[in-house]
């Protein structure tokens, strides 16, 4: 009898700590991943511009009414260059909202919007960027994570040569996300 | 690791302040898997600790312990280039409800709170939490102050956005008592 009453107060104890975090509980982490293929090159060649949207993503669509934390954005980019010799390239990020946009400067996108991907070395011929290995180039994570919040951003890509030495063949989002009630 | 032999000095201390106030007390090491819980991001893998106990009462124990736990590289659909899982080191104190080992079986249940950092260099990911868990277990004497014990323990790491990181761990260990 003894040892029940201490059981009892035990699991009421634990009751009493778990309850307030019980939102906590029911909560999990998902990944969504969406690949853009083949961006398009602005007008004078300068850099390529997508506004990437994974709002139709069914893992997005299962879970964005409840997201609690944008755990991390990464990358992974398939690139081809013509170029004779490496370069280095380079990626922006604005709000949806931003004025900014497809037909504005390369100078205004490098002033005006966030850089995120900074110097990821390009080889002449296919060149890949992993995952993992995006976040070894990645700055202003922060405000990369605020900006996945929405599920929407306009995404500027650009080198050292113009568009017409380099393709960006794909480009993968991967957000993780803590989502529940 | 710095971090690791302070934490141990400390559980040292206090085993032997509490020796020489005639408590009962304990030490006991202890490793096995750690399975994420809903965290696709993650995969199970291994986790090892050291842990103090203190009878408090009639069959509580309090017992602070400090844990490392190491997810294992993570396969999710679709992406190529994988990264590692993340570390998770906790500092924290249990409260333990059932006798401290002696001849026989003594099972128990404890509920916990306490500090955990996760941390993934590859994702640039280092943050403290404060996390709650809870579990059951069973402890075999094999001897007069020897303990094996097996231990199924759920944590809830909580995060910034109001959410939390889960996971299952079960463990193996031994444990020493004197002043039982």
């Amino acid at each position: 009898m003894k040892k029940l009453l201490h059981t009892a107060i035990v699991a009421a104890v634990a009751l009493a700590l778990l309850v307030p975090s019980g939102c906590k509980i029911v909560s999990g982490t998902y990944v969504v991943e969406e690949t853009f293929y083949d961006l398009t090159p602005n007008g004078t060649g300068d850099y390529y511009y997508e506004a990437l949207d994974i709002t139709d993503n069914s893992v997005w669509q299962d879970h964005k009414d409840d997201i609690k934390d944008i755990d991390n954005i990464g990358f992974e980019i398939w690139l081809n260059s013509s170029a004779a010799s490496a370069n280095n390239f380079n990626c922006y990020v604005d709000a949806l909202a931003s004025s900014l946009g497809g037909a504005s400067s390369k100078s205004a996108v490098i002033a005006g919007a966030t850089h995120v991907l900074v110097d990821v070395p390009m080889p002449a011929g296919k060149s890949f960027i992993g995952y993992a290995a995006s976040f070894s180039h990645i700055t202003n994570l922060s405000t990369l994570k605020t900006l996945g919040e929405t599920g929407q951003f306009k995404f500027w890509a650009m080198a050292d040569v113009t568009t017409s030495s380099f393709t960006v063949d794909s480009i993968k989002v991967v957000v993780t996300l803590t989502a529940g009630t | 690791m710095k971090k690791l032999v302070m934490v141990t000095l400390g559980l040292l201390l206090m085993l032997q302040s509490a020796s020489a106030a005639g408590l009962s007390a304990g030490v006991g090491a202890f490793g096995g898997v750690g399975i994420p819980v809903a965290q696709d991001d993650q995969s199970q893998g291994t986790v090892f600790g050291i842990r103090a106990s203190v009878k408090a009462f009639s069959v509580i124990s309090l017992e602070p312990h400090v844990t490392f736990l190491k997810y294992g590289d993570p396969d999710v659909d679709e992406i190529i280039d994988d990264p590692t899982g993340a570390k998770v080191n906790g500092f924290g104190v249990d409260a333990r409800l059932g006798s401290l080992a002696g001849p026989g079986l003594s099972p128990f249940f404890f509920v916990g709170i306490g500090t955990y950092k996760v941390k993934n260099d590859d994702l640039q990911i280092d943050e403290s939490n404060t996390g709650l868990s809870g579990g059951l277990g069973v402890e075999i004497g094999v001897g007069p102050s020897l303990g094996l014990e097996v231990r199924g323990r759920f944590d809830v790491i909580g995060t910034e956005g109001g959410g939390s990181k889960k996971a299952a761990l079960i463990t193996a260990g031994v444990n020493y008592h004197f002043g039982l």
